[in-house]
């Protein structure tokens, strides 16, 4: 997947760190991503990009955009 | 003298290089967010004298994505840095660790501290995992582009440490104003392009395509990160854990207790009078009664620190973040909550990675239940009385079933707290997964074993006073001049016999007399003295021919004064469920109250969790002893 953009669904203090800390974690548009597995019941996604190696539950998932 | 802050990104080594810099033993490990504290040490003498006595000191913090604190530990580098005023070891410069295979976002990181106008040294560590694919590193051109001393660091030869000093001895410029900059999302995306550029330049990649420790890592995690297979290897490889520390050790504990039961026998017939019998019979009991539990000990951390050490645990912290979250917690909670095994300390320290506060709370509050080292050696103990030597394996499993025991009751507790407690809905869980290491045996066994003489060091003091208290207690009054008393006679009339005798009624229920309430009341200054005061007080009570046998021995002799047995498996299991429940330990009482900021939730646990403890163990052992247990 080629990231789009990075966008929380809400607009709360909380949400808004995390898009900034899916930033500090390497993650920006453009930026290419392979989805590795959903593990944990289908609630959390490995995706790879780089030497990253990143476990995102469903919210935070939910904010990165791409095709 | 100079002073040095190691900031980094998490899991990029700083704790490796602090070691290296300090001679310091800091636990290192493959997971972020393994340190939670800032540590403090001067440069190792060694290095210091062969750069001309240069003195340093080196601040090891918590790591951090960037100078926007999210969470507890990432607040403490923060204030190191920038609550000048009010820390104690005022910062003259910044050493920025990278991970050279992260280069394209730990460069983001070293840029930002630049800003906040320290003078910096960049140190790029895991130059082996570089070396080791054939990658090329250009230094020259990333000083240039970071306009910052640049130093390569191995921290497994420790390569790069005396270029590094060289570089902290040049003289330092007065510093101006020390602020950490404010970047918006924009900037952190510019300067994420421009770190991914300024990677690319400087490292020169020999095959795109070669990559053994990601291709590594890519083979193991079909496996551990399999929806379904990696559940299971997750809880055999708990269930081998926890069982291991059981059958593994008792071959050793078998040696330790025949080395103990020989000097304590021979004390006692070498040296006459009381003295002796206080050396013999007391003091060499008592310490044998923990040193006997050292390997089982040792196993524990053995085991903890090799899964600690390959990157195994986030992933699990990730595998099992949906059961976790219904229960209040996250997989964020795993790694702390896994630490209490081993002690439940540093364990509540950890859950400053969480960024949650509801979570933090309840897994601070969960944490005690989790079967710490401290525990080991009173199960140990009461199994063997139940099992005795023929069933290590039956042994293990009741000592793997005391495990899970502890996590079902830690579980039920954290699932009440989150329907109390308010606050977000979901966790955080956002968790790199560390590439696959292989663990370096040495420091894992050098560390297993510092923690082993902790334990032990830690139990020494508290055994030494309880064994002169209550061989004074049991041994005086002495009878007046000319009268003849048998030890019985001696011990019936003892202070300890008439304290013991006012605090019965409260141990009664449990089906023990007050000797086992003395353990129990004991165990508060740590859990396992209890099995040292038993040994304590049923040597020192006990007849000549008993005082020279193991405590189980002194265990199933020991009767009340109608001559029924007080340990039977109605009050062994009572025993065992008091303390799977009880929060014992005065210290996690007082880290419990310094990480919630609050006594309430400390004190609240404290006596909800022994009432809880006291009332069930009482249940059950009467139900048991209806059954004829």
């Amino acid at each position: 997947m080629i990231i789009d953009k990075i966008e929380s669904l809400t607009n709360e203090p909380s949400a808004q760190e995390m898009v900034q800390r899916l930033y500090e974690l390497g993650l920006r548009p453009g930026i290419q991503v392979k989805i590795i597995t959903r593990i944990s019941f289908g609630t959390v996604t490995v995706i790879e990009y780089g030497h990253t190696r990143l476990a995102l539950n469903e919210q935070e998932m939910a904010c990165l955009h791409g095709h | 003298m100079s002073t040095w802050a190691l900031v980094g990104s998490p899991n990029s080594g700083k704790t490796t290089l602090y070691n290296w810099l300090t001679g310091a033993r800091a636990k290192t490990v493959n997971y972020p967010g393994a340190t939670v504290e800032y540590s403090v040490g001067p440069l190792r003498t060694q290095l210091s004298e062969k750069f001309d006595n240069f003195q340093a000191n080196i601040i090891d913090t918590p790591g951090v994505y960037s100078l926007n604190p999210q969470s507890e530990d990432e607040r403490v580098t923060y204030k190191t840095l920038f609550d000048r005023k009010n820390f104690r070891y005022p910062i003259d410069g910044v050493l920025v660790v990278a991970d050279g295979t992260q280069l394209n976002r730990h460069l983001v990181l070293a840029e930002q501290l630049k800003e906040s106008g320290y003078p910096v040294i960049l140190i790029v560590t895991m130059m082996d995992l570089l070396e080791k694919e054939g990658d090329v590193f250009n230094t020259e051109l990333l000083k240039t582009k970071l306009n910052i001393p640049v130093v390569q660091f191995d921290g497994v030869l420790g390569r790069g440490l005396d270029h590094l000093i060289l570089l902290m001895k040049q003289p330092l410029k007065a510093l101006d104003t020390i602020q950490a900059p404010v970047w918006n999302i924009e900037k952190q995306k510019d300067m994420l392009e421009w770190a991914q550029q300024a990677s690319d330049q400087v490292l020169v990649k020999k095959n795109k395509e070669h990559n053994s420790a990601l291709k590594l890592t890519a083979k193991l995690d079909q496996v551990f990160l399999h929806p379904v297979l990696g559940l299971i290897i997750f809880f055999l490889l708990m269930t081998l854990l926890f069982a291991s520390i059981y059958w593994m050790a008792q071959p050793i504990m078998d040696a330790v207790d025949g080395l103990f039961s020989v000097v304590s026998k021979e004390i006692t017939n070498r040296i006459p009078n009381l003295f002796g019998d206080f050396l013999g019979t007391g003091l060499i009991a008592a310490i044998g009664g923990i040193v006997i539990f050292i390997p089982q000990i040792f196993i524990l951390f053995l085991g903890i620190g090799i899964l600690e050490a390959t990157g195994y645990l986030a992933r699990v912290g990730a595998l099992i973040d949906r059961p976790l979250s219904a229960l209040g917690l996250g997989g964020r909670s795993f790694v702390p909550v896994l630490s209490g095994f081993a002690c439940a300390i540093p364990a509540i320290m950890a859950t400053r990675n969480i960024t949650s506060k509801k979570e933090r709370l309840i897994a601070q509050s969960i944490i005690p239940f989790m079967t710490c080292s401290a525990r080991l050696p009173v199960y140990g103990l009461m199994i063997g009385f139940l099992f005795g030597d023929e069933n290590p394996f039956k042994a293990g499993f009741i000592m793997a079933v005391l495990y899970f025991g502890g996590i079902l009751v830690g579980g039920i507790a954290s699932k009440i707290l989150s329907m109390i407690v308010k606050g977000e809905k979901q966790s955080r869980l956002m968790m790199e997964l560390p590439l696959y290491r292989r663990p370096r045996f040495r420091i894992i066994f050098l560390q297993a074993f510092s923690k082993a003489k902790t334990f032990m060091f830690r139990a020494g003091p508290i055994i030494l006073v309880l064994a002169l208290v209550l061989w004074f207690g049991t041994n005086y009054p002495r009878p007046p001049a000319g009268t003849e008393m048998s030890p019985a006679q001696l011990a019936e009339q003892s202070y300890a016999a008439q304290v013991g005798r006012a605090i019965e009624p409260v141990f009664k229920p449990l089906g023990v007399d007050w000797r086992v309430g003395f353990g129990l009341i004991s165990a508060f200054a740590a859990r396992e003295v209890f099995v040292s005061a038993l040994a304590l007080v049923f040597n020192i009570e006990g007849e000549n021919e008993v005082q020279t046998k193991g405590l189980q021995t002194a265990m199933r002799e020991a009767t009340f004064p109608d001559g029924t047995k007080i340990f039977t498996v109605a009050t062994v299991v009572g025993i065992l469920i008091f303390f799977m429940i009880a929060l014992q330990c005065i210290s996690t009482v007082g880290i419990l109250k310094r990480e919630a900021g609050s006594w309430t939730p400390a004190l609240l646990q404290l006596i909800l969790s022994n009432i809880f403890a006291y009332g069930l163990a009482v249940v059950v052992v009467n139900v048991l002893k209806s059954f004829g247990l």
